[in-house]
């Protein structure tokens, strides 16, 4: 039970948290995998490295993000920094309706007896 | 185990990506592991196993498609390349062998008669020959109705010793006469052009070609490692004594 019900979580989460990251990137531009991370837990969402990074990726190929590396002058790590795109703008209210409507539907459904 | 190890082996299951989108990738892995100063175990645990971090990244990606269908392992390459290169120099081989072997032309267009109008460089007339030797030579020979026999070589290494007409690397054409003939020859190539009366040939380390020209032979082979074409032989006429060893004996093409 346990096992399917983070199956579940897995595939939930992955259709969603592209939504997410679209989200805090439209508030805090640039952010770097690790920042998107902490303003997610900062936000009671949880995920890990492993899904959040190659998801990244894959919406960078999309055109939704795009990336730049950050190299610190005198110390530091080199980051990869994400910040939205055009095309990312112009989904994210696309995604958000949808996100809504699926939640009225829900509700609906709850109303009822 | 380090972290450097999941890096290789991340960046050896990321290898279909584009070598930039890979780079990219291990960088930034790289960047977290440094600046979270995780350890092996924290990066498993929060990325996975290589191998599934990487087939993440694979997931939906368009450009695996084209890595995929487009470009072949290194070692298949290599492999394919070395297979290409050697089937070209087998090639190159043969067409190399085919014109430095070809006769210079075709000898069975010839005879007696017009060969001195072909071969116009110095004829030497001999008498009383009964043997031809023909060491590491080229030997083309044809038959004439006389008693006189002929020959015009390259270079002037040729020589009569008691009835033996001797001749040593060289291109030698000969005319010869209407009686029997024993031609020896050793590391030669000996070419007969439709002879016209008995010869014994004994060749050792030489190759013997024969031109017919659809006159019937008698052939006597006594032939030891040699290699001998399918020769008609028919009783009562010309004929043609082979003795070889070790040396192939064919019909004559040009």
């Amino acid at each position: 039970m346990e096992e399917d019900y983070k199956k579940w979580l897995t595939q939930f989460r992955k259709g969603y948290v592209e939504l997410y990251t679209l989200l805090s990137l439209k508030k805090n531009s640039p952010l770097h995998g690790l920042a998107i991370l902490r303003f997610f837990e900062e936000h009671n969402l949880s995920i890990n490295e492993g899904t959040l990074y190659p998801l990244l990726n894959r919406m960078e190929t999309n055109g939704w993000l795009s990336s730049s590396w950050n190299v610190p002058k005198i110390s530091g790590h080199p980051k990869r920094e994400y910040t939205i795109s055009k095309k990312g703008e112009e989904i994210l209210p696309l995604l958000l309706l949808a996100y809504e409507e699926h939640h009225k539907s829900i509700n609906q459904i709850m109303k009822e007896k | 185990m380090k972290t450097n190890t999941y890096l290789s082996e991340l960046k050896k299951e990321l290898s279909l990506l584009p070598k930039k989108q890979r780079d990219d990738i291990l960088k930034e892995i790289s960047s977290y592991i440094d600046e979270s100063q995780a350890t092996y175990e924290d990066v498993i645990q929060r990325f996975g196993t290589a191998s599934a971090l990487a087939l993440s990244y694979l997931e939906d990606n368009p450009e695996r498609k084209v890595k995929k269908t487009g470009a072949l392992p290194k070692l298949q390459k290599f492999f394919i390349g070395l297979s290409v290169f050697s089937i070209s120099l087998v090639i190159l081989a043969f067409f190399l062998f085919k014109y430095f072997t070809q006769d210079d032309f075709d000898y069975s267009k010839y005879n007696a008669e017009n060969i001195q109008n072909k071969i116009t460089q110095n004829w030497t007339n001999v008498e009383n020959i009964k043997n031809i030797e023909v060491q590491q030579a080229n030997a083309v020979m044809y038959w004439s109705k006389n008693n006189i026999s002929k020959y015009s070589c390259s270079k002037e290494v040729s020589f009569v010793k008691e009835n033996t007409l001797i001749v040593k690397q060289n291109t030698c054409y000969f005319i010869l006469p209407k009686k029997m003939l024993h031609i020896t020859a050793f590391q030669a190539d000996i070419t007969l052009i439709e002879p016209l009366y008995e010869i014994a040939v004994k060749i050792e380390q030489a190759e013997l070609r024969i031109w017919e020209n659809d006159k019937e032979y008698e052939y006597r082979f006594k032939k030891e490692h040699s290699n001998i074409k399918s020769f008609k032989s028919v009783k009562g006429n010309i004929v043609i004594s082979i003795d070889a060893f070790p040396a192939p004996v064919n019909k004559y093409e040009y």
